[in-house]
């Protein structure tokens, strides 16, 4: 299965494709389980600058040439692409028509490509196509991947291959831009309050002063080491968070990946004066002092996989997922894009406060196709079973969705079956099981594939 | 009286207990752990097992040769309404050195068989104790009115369920034979472990027959609460029986 990541990011837009690749083989109950395999990347774009039509607008003519040339080049038919996400990231994401070239893009390169944005599933996304997710695993630590591009830090933090935290901050490599003679043509409207806390003159239309360019740098780079919980947090880091303000705990390693992390690495190898300015930003720079704050810490940084590509990486080979391979589904509602999910917020022995509970939820949608997400007991019996499906169906009475329900305790197919069986509901049914949605709002759900169906999780958060 | 009592050391859960005495890195211990349910990262007393460590494992071992030696409650299988028969087999212990017996029935158990049951259903029902008690006493009531329920959705008929004491997965190609159902079902006690003593497995067989080799068998095994939930795994095996009637055939030969 090919599938397609396209990265827009605040400062450059990458493309990639690459094969994902599934085999069926025996599970534990010795019945077949379909698994993903393995994902190659077979084309890589050049990275190039974002096109912008203005200082708000993505110019979506020159990004959908440049999907065409990916496809002449890779020599892969837009027709054979049958997955994958277009992620509008970082700053660009909040600009005026983020929304619109997102959706665009979706329609043009077909059914099942995501459109999604969102600092949440951005970091997840950048720190598992940076190797992070995969390294935490075998090395069975918690590993935090700072991904820096041009307007965002977005953090994700690995126990042993699961994300269990991500924030977001408006750190990035081209907060501050110049010309080829060095005047400042722009700056970021998130940083005016640490330029004007500490009298940092950087001025637009006026030349840089490199010594106050480089003070400005170690202070961000302060911040990240703040934002590691390394350094004591203060007022002014706190207010560069995107997301919820969050310091990670037991951090065993440290990653930094994006533009930014091409310039993190050994303090031997300082770039001079012309590499710092020869994208017109701050992004070697801010690398630069990154690396020499980092220092005393040395020993904990690793090296990722990926860095300037590891969000398109991310996109294109690791939004994808598949679902348990005993599962219930209707396939005539297949495929289906961009469902809501609902979380239950009723625990696993509280089964009976289901419908209590979470249609209040549900009525707040104006969706007509709603997922709810229930957080099950590992091996219900029959009766705590029938409960559910009870309380399940009765959620979805008057309702236009179908029923679609997220599990990930492995009971999908007993619950469709008690909920066709043992209710009145007579709708189509859809219960996945072995899904993970922690850092999701939305759904995608296509036809099977063997056994199971690959599912995308995703947030659709647009920023304003 | 309680407070005297020592607590069942069989009662803790060891899935993510490190017991190495001051380890370089607990929590690379924890999750290494989670990826294997052997006795890994228990530390050592000089060169033996930790008196706990040793004492969960005779403890773990006592439950496999209870499931083995205990008997099923005839309650669980009468309630849900299954003939209860008898292998060739005496007791335990024939059943253990026998298996020739535990395959076969008497000329008035298969009489009994014949007189009693519905013949020529879609799908026959049949559970026995194998040699694992536990696995039926405790998944039977969860996975029977799952199996019930779906074959009856999907208009297939179903045979009288039958219970076998002192059974062998075999004892099912006899039973097909008498009652000729199309698809025949034995739930049986797995062999335990040390790690779990209730887990059951489904064999499955089309026209099931003492003619026909072991390869006709389907099967659906390490149903239990911590592995295949039963109610899961009877939902899954209505999917398999479904394939089977509509193959005309099972094990090897039935794809997937």
């Amino acid at each position: 299965m090919y599938s397609i990541g396209v990265d827009i990011g605040t400062s450059t837009t990458e493309i990639i494709i690459s094969n994902i690749k599934f085999s069926t083989r025996l599970g534990l109950s010795l019945l077949p389980a379909t698994k993903i395999d393995e994902t190659e990347v077979i084309y890589r774009s050049p990275v190039i600058f974002t096109p912008l039509i203005s200082k708000t607008a993505i110019d979506f003519e020159q990004i959908r040439e440049r999907i065409k040339a990916a496809f002449k080049e890779s020599g892969i038919r837009k027709d054979q692409i049958e997955t994958g996400a277009v992620i509008i990231t970082g700053e660009t994401a909040r600009k005026d028509n983020a929304r619109q070239v997102n959706i665009w893009l979706s329609e043009y390169l077909g059914d099942f490509v995501v459109a999604a944005a969102g600092p949440k599933l951005e970091s997840v996304l950048a720190g598992r196509g940076a190797g992070i997710s995969e390294e935490s695993k075998k090395r069975s630590k918690r590993i935090i991947n700072l991904d820096i591009g041009g307007g965002t830090l977005n953090a994700a933090v690995f126990d042993c291959g699961d994300c269990t935290e991500t924030f977001a901050m408006d750190i990035g490599g081209r907060l501050i831009r110049l010309n080829d003679s060095r005047t400042v043509t722009y700056i970021s409207d998130r940083i005016v309050h640490i330029l004007e806390n500490h009298k940092l003159s950087i001025t637009p239309g006026e030349t840089a002063d490199i010594k106050v360019l480089e003070r400005f740098c170690s202070y961000l780079a302060d911040c990240c080491l703040q934002a590691l919980g390394l350094q004591e947090m203060s007022e002014d880091t706190r207010l560069l968070y995107i997301t919820d303000f969050t310091i990670p705990k037991d951090i065993d390693l440290i990653s930094i990946s994006g533009g930014v992390g091409e310039y993190v690495g050994v303090l031997n190898e300082i770039p001079d004066l012309e590499q710092w300015f020869r994208y017109g930003d701050i992004g070697p720079l801010l690398g630069t002092k990154l690396t020499q704050a980092l220092a005393p810490w040395q020993s904990r940084l690793i090296s990722p996989g990926e860095k300037i590509s590891a969000t398109v990486i991310g996109a294109g080979s690791h939004s994808l997922s598949v679902s348990g391979n005993t599962i219930g589904v209707d396939e005539s509602i297949l495929p289906i894009r961009n469902i809501p999910i609902i979380k239950c917020p009723a625990e696993p022995d509280q089964w009976e406060t289901v419908f209590r509970s979470t249609r209040p939820l549900m009525e707040l949608y104006e969706e007509d196709v709603l997922a709810v997400s229930i957080k099950g007991r590992k091996s219900p019996g029959y009766g705590e079973l029938k409960t559910l499906a009870h309380q399940i169906a009765s959620l979805y009475e008057g309702l236009k969705s179908p029923v679609i329900v997220l599990l990930k305790e492995d009971f999908a197919k007993a619950l469709s079956q008690m909920i066709r069986i043992h209710t009145p509901c007579r709708k189509p049914v859809i219960c996945l099981d072995q899904i993970q949605i922690e850092n999701g709002d939305y759904i995608d759900i296509g036809s099977p594939v063997g056994s199971a169906v690959p599912v995308i999780i995703k947030t659709l958060v647009y920023q304003s | 009286m309680d407070q005297d009592l020592v607590r069942d050391i069989s009662s803790l859960d060891i899935t993510d207990r490190v017991t190495i005495d001051q380890p370089v890195d607990y929590q690379s211990c924890v999750s290494l752990k989670k990826t294997s349910a052997a006795r890994i990262c228990v530390g050592k007393a000089g060169t033996r097992l930790k008196t706990e460590t040793y004492l969960r494992f005779r403890a773990d071992h006592a439950v496999a040769m209870d499931a083995v030696w205990s008997e099923v409650d005839e309650k669980v299988v009468d309630q849900l309404g299954f003939l209860n028969v008898q292998s060739l087999c005496k007791n335990k212990d024939e059943y253990i050195t026998r298996p020739d017996l535990g395959r076969r029935f008497s000329d008035e158990t298969i009489k009994k068989i014949s007189e009693s049951c519905r013949h020529d259903a879609d799908v026959q029902i049949i559970a026995g104790d194998g040699l694992s008690s536990p696995a039926i006493t405790s998944n039977l009531p969860d996975i029977y009115p799952m199996l019930i329920d779906g074959l009856k959705e999907k208009g297939y008929t179903t045979g009288d369920p039958i219970f076998v004491k002192y059974a062998r997965v075999a004892t099912m190609d006899k039973i097909s034979e008498v009652l000729n159902a199309k698809v025949t079902i034995i739930l049986i006690g797995e062999r335990p472990g040390l790690a779990t003593g209730e887990s059951l497995s489904a064999y499955m067989a089309y026209e099931s027959s003492t003619k026909k080799p072991e390869s006709q068998r389907t099967v659906v095994s390490n149903i239990h609460k911590n592995g295949m939930p039963p109610v899961e795994a009877g939902a899954q095996i209505i999917s398999i029986v479904d394939a089977m009637m509509e193959a005309k055939t099972s094990g090897i030969d039935l794809k997937l």
